[in-house]
């Protein structure tokens, strides 16, 4: 019985994984960063239950850890594949963490004394980690990564702190790049989204980027999260200090025929979550939600909508806001919008905004074809939702189609299934 | 916002009107109220471009043709530029506006001026008028000075004057009353505003919007078309006064010299030549956003005005050359562009400078926005 590969550690593929490796089939889980955990573990609370992300995810995390039929093969990439369903020679390059896993303890100590500063992607730059770092405190696999960019020995041959403080001797700055081939039955990719922040209308109508208080809501996720920069008290970027009112605009960057014509399907009940987090965190702050269609369709949705309104007193306003004005002086923002249930013309100011920027798969190129949406192609979108038209691939997660967190696992474990037939008809 | 009695959809298959009129994003549309939110005029005043276009997909006729907003745009492309749907509510406003120049008319007879085969059997028919009408009041054509007055006689020139400009007097009263009354169904019911407030608004709007275009003015950038448009009205305006000027003194025996409307009709004449040349390169260049997309009504009225105004220009140059055929086949082409322009004003796309300043004025006194 061969090996199946998932691609991409993130909720739907750590669910492929457990699913295989507890029917016996030994899996090879391909994650990019050095962590396993995907934007979940970026997540603070997770709707309509408002269970902490992490505290559901983490657990699952461990349990790929520790799993004798899974082996993590995290801070790398698939560079080629050959061979076809049930039989598929795939090769995988290690990117030098520069330290050796098989010493370091995770202690930390190195980051202590690193003394160069990066914009902390876990935290989407609202802090700094070191050039040598863990993504994040429950990260799997817990071993230091030297991001090379930012080294200072790498950059300018001056420094080797870690190596120095280093209570395991696990540092090893001639690590070189490791090719390795695998040969499995199936490949689930699993590779996520981003969101799409490089449109003329987030920087010039919505100004993000040009105004310090304008958030992305992934940016906000982090800012509300107990685990995030500033414990989850939320300050403003500009003055540290409270807002007042926050905004919340929905469908940036996407329902948009010129940027992106897809519902991200997830930001209606992400913004309606994090506005709860927002009253749960400072009820004093006033929250409004500038929405044009409230999609509560899941189970338990539309109750999470109502209760932000009834419950937690959260204001809805049916308008996409035109543009986005700063006050240079308070650093407030006067957002200009046509209230569309009264046909009314208003600027209102608000202390922080937070834009729900639409979202776009991370598409592993030419091992997946897409589709003209820029999402994966399906073999049958009704009856075959997972699989790639490619036989023996599938696509899983926001990589197949918008989808939050149940959608996502409930497509890991059906790509499981469909993987271990391949998997148990090979030899 | 709508009155109850309008809840019922009216004419289900409006937008589609509207659609093969220009406005072919209607259906688009999702009603995010961006295209209000970003028009420049939103600032002074209540422009309702979501909801005109709500009333369309509704199909709430009367509401449409009782709505001021489509003139109070002048089409500068933002809400076109940020439509989220590509709706293109820019080009929406002008179909309603031509929709609206439609209904208005006596029998809808303005259908004639949007359909290219009516339009060039009008134009067919206008120069078979005015070339009989030449040929009948023809006088002597002298060649060895250049006589325009023997070759078509003031009198004679005169008093056609008078009867289309009594013509267009009718018709244009017919016309205004008619978007009175579905202005006051629409926007105007059961309002009522003191004769004072009639009379201070109309001459706040004849001074600063009618004859100084101060909203044309009002975003930055945007300076080289409002020249050219106020140099299109001055142009009209001083023309139309030069002629004014010759008819009274002629009638009135005032003596007036000659050269004074010469003077005022060429720099009149200058102002029409650039204005037009200037939004016929535009059309053709195709960059800006109103010019994108040029239908026969933009053609129409820029072709006869600048015609009109290249004819007339020809003219005073052959004149003052002293060649008298061509001051005279010139002068016979001048004097058909002008007719035609006169015969199809209340039609076309010029009623704009009539209909604009009413609804202007309507929705001022009704809604009682600041202009």
């Amino acid at each position: 019985m061969k090996p199946v590969m998932v691609v991409g550690g993130g909720i739907s593929g750590i669910q492929a994984a457990l699913d295989l490796a507890d029917q016996g089939i030994k899996v090879y889980l391909v994650e990019k960063t050095p962590s396993i955990g995907g934007r979940m573990a970026q997540l603070d609370k997770t709707f309509p239950t408002l269970d902490c992300a992490s505290c559901i995810l983490t657990p699952k995390m461990v349990e790929v850890a520790r799993h004798e039929n899974i082996e993590i093969l995290a801070y790398s990439e698939v560079l080629e594949i050959n061979g076809e369903a049930g039989n598929f020679k795939v090769k995988v390059r290690k990117k030098p963490r520069y330290v050796d896993v098989t010493k370091c303890t995770g202690c930390g100590v190195c980051m202590k004394y690193c003394p160069s500063k990066v914009p902390d992607e876990f935290n989407l730059g609202l802090s700094e980690r070191k050039a040598i770092y863990i993504p994040f405190p429950q990260a799997i696999p817990l071993k230091a990564t030297i991001d090379a960019e930012h080294c200072l020995w790498f950059q300018k041959n001056i420094c080797r702190n870690c190596e120095k403080f280093c209570p395991a001797k696990a540092i090893d700055y001639e690590q070189k790049p490791e090719d390795i081939e695998l040969n499995v039955a199936a490949i689930i990719f699993a590779t996520g989204y981003e969101l799409i922040a490089d449109h003329s209308l987030l920087t010039d109508q919505y100004g993000y980027g040009r105004y310090a208080n304008v958030y992305t809501n992934l940016e906000f996720e982090r800012l509300v999260s107990a685990t995030g920069p500033t414990g989850g008290e939320i300050l403003r970027r500009s003055d540290r200090r409270h807002p007042k009112n926050i905004a919340f605009i929905q469908c940036v960057c996407s329902r948009d025929v010129r940027i992106n014509p897809n519902c991200s399907s997830i930001c209606c009940m992400a913004s309606v979550k994090e506005a709860i987090l927002v009253r749960e965190h400072h009820p004093d702050i006033e929250v409004t939600i500038f929405y044009m269609d409230m999609r509560a369709f899941g189970k338990g949705y539309q109750e999470f909508y109502d209760r932000a309104k009834e419950e937690f007193g959260i204001r809805f306003v049916r308008s996409k806001p035109a543009t986005i004005v700063e006050d240079p002086e308070t650093k407030n923002l006067i957002i200009y919008y046509e209230d569309t249930h009264t046909s009314t013309y208003k600027a209102e100011e608000f202390e922080m905004v937070v834009l729900a920027v639409g979202i776009k798969p991370v598409v592993p190129d030419s091992f997946v074809p897409v589709g003209e949406d820029m999402f994966a192609q399906v073999k049958d979108p009704y009856l075959d939702p997972v699989a790639s038209p490619v036989p023996g691939i599938y696509v899983i997660g926001m990589l197949n189609s918008p989808k939050d967190i149940p959608d996502s696992v409930i497509q890991g474990s059906a790509a499981a299934m469909k993987a271990s037939i391949l998997a148990c008809k090979s030899e | 916002m709508l009155s109850p009695k309008y809840v019922v959809p009216k004419k289900p298959d409006l937008s589609n009107e509207l659609i093969k009129l220009g406005g072919e994003g209607i259906k688009r549309c999702y009603q995010c109220g961006t295209c209000t939110a970003i028009c420049p005029l939103s600032k002074t005043q209540t422009v309702a471009v979501r909801r005109m276009i709500k009333k369309l997909q509704l199909g709430l006729e009367e509401e449409v043709l009782g709505d001021p907003t489509p003139w109070l745009c002048y089409f500068c492309g933002d809400c076109n530029e940020t439509c989220p749907k590509d709706a293109t509510p820019g080009n929406i406003m002008d179909a309603i506006r031509k929709y609206q120049i439609i209904n208005y008319s006596i029998g809808k007879f303005a259908k004639v001026f949007y359909d290219k085969v009516y339009a060039l059997a009008s134009l067919v028919v206008m120069t078979i008028i005015g070339l009989i009408g030449m040929y009948t009041f023809h006088g002597e054509m002298v060649t060895n000075v250049v006589d325009i007055d023997s070759f078509i006689p003031s009198e004679i020139l005169h008093d056609a004057g008078l009867v289309l400009l009594a013509y267009v007097i009718i018709v244009m009263v017919v016309h205004i009353a008619n978007m009175y009354r579905y202005t006051k169904r629409a926007i105007g019911y059961g309002k009522s505003a003191p004769l004072g407030k009639w009379v201070s608004e109309f001459f706040k709007i004849l001074i600063k919007e009618a004859l100084f275009q101060s909203r044309l003015l009002c975003e930055e950038g945007r300076s080289a078309r409002y020249f050219a448009h106020i140099g299109v009205i001055w142009g009209f305006i001083l023309l139309f006064a030069a002629t004014g000027i010759h008819f009274i003194s002629d009638s009135f025996g005032l003596g007036v010299p000659e050269i004074v409307p010469r003077v005022v009709g060429i720099i009149g004449g200058i102002g029409l030549l650039y204005g037009g040349i200037y939004y016929l390169i535009r059309r053709f260049e195709k960059k800006e956003l109103y010019a994108k997309a040029s239908d026969l009504h933009d053609w129409w009225l820029l072709l006869l005005a600048l015609g009109s105004g290249i004819s007339g220009f020809l003219v005073t140059v052959f004149m003052y050359a002293n060649m008298a055929m061509a001051t005279y086949i010139f002068y016979g082409i001048h004097l058909l562009f002008v007719f035609y322009l006169i015969v199809s004003a209340p039609f076309s796309k010029l009623v704009h400078m009539i209909y604009r300043p009413f609804a202007l004025w309507f929705a001022s006194v009704w809604e009682g926005e600041e202009i």
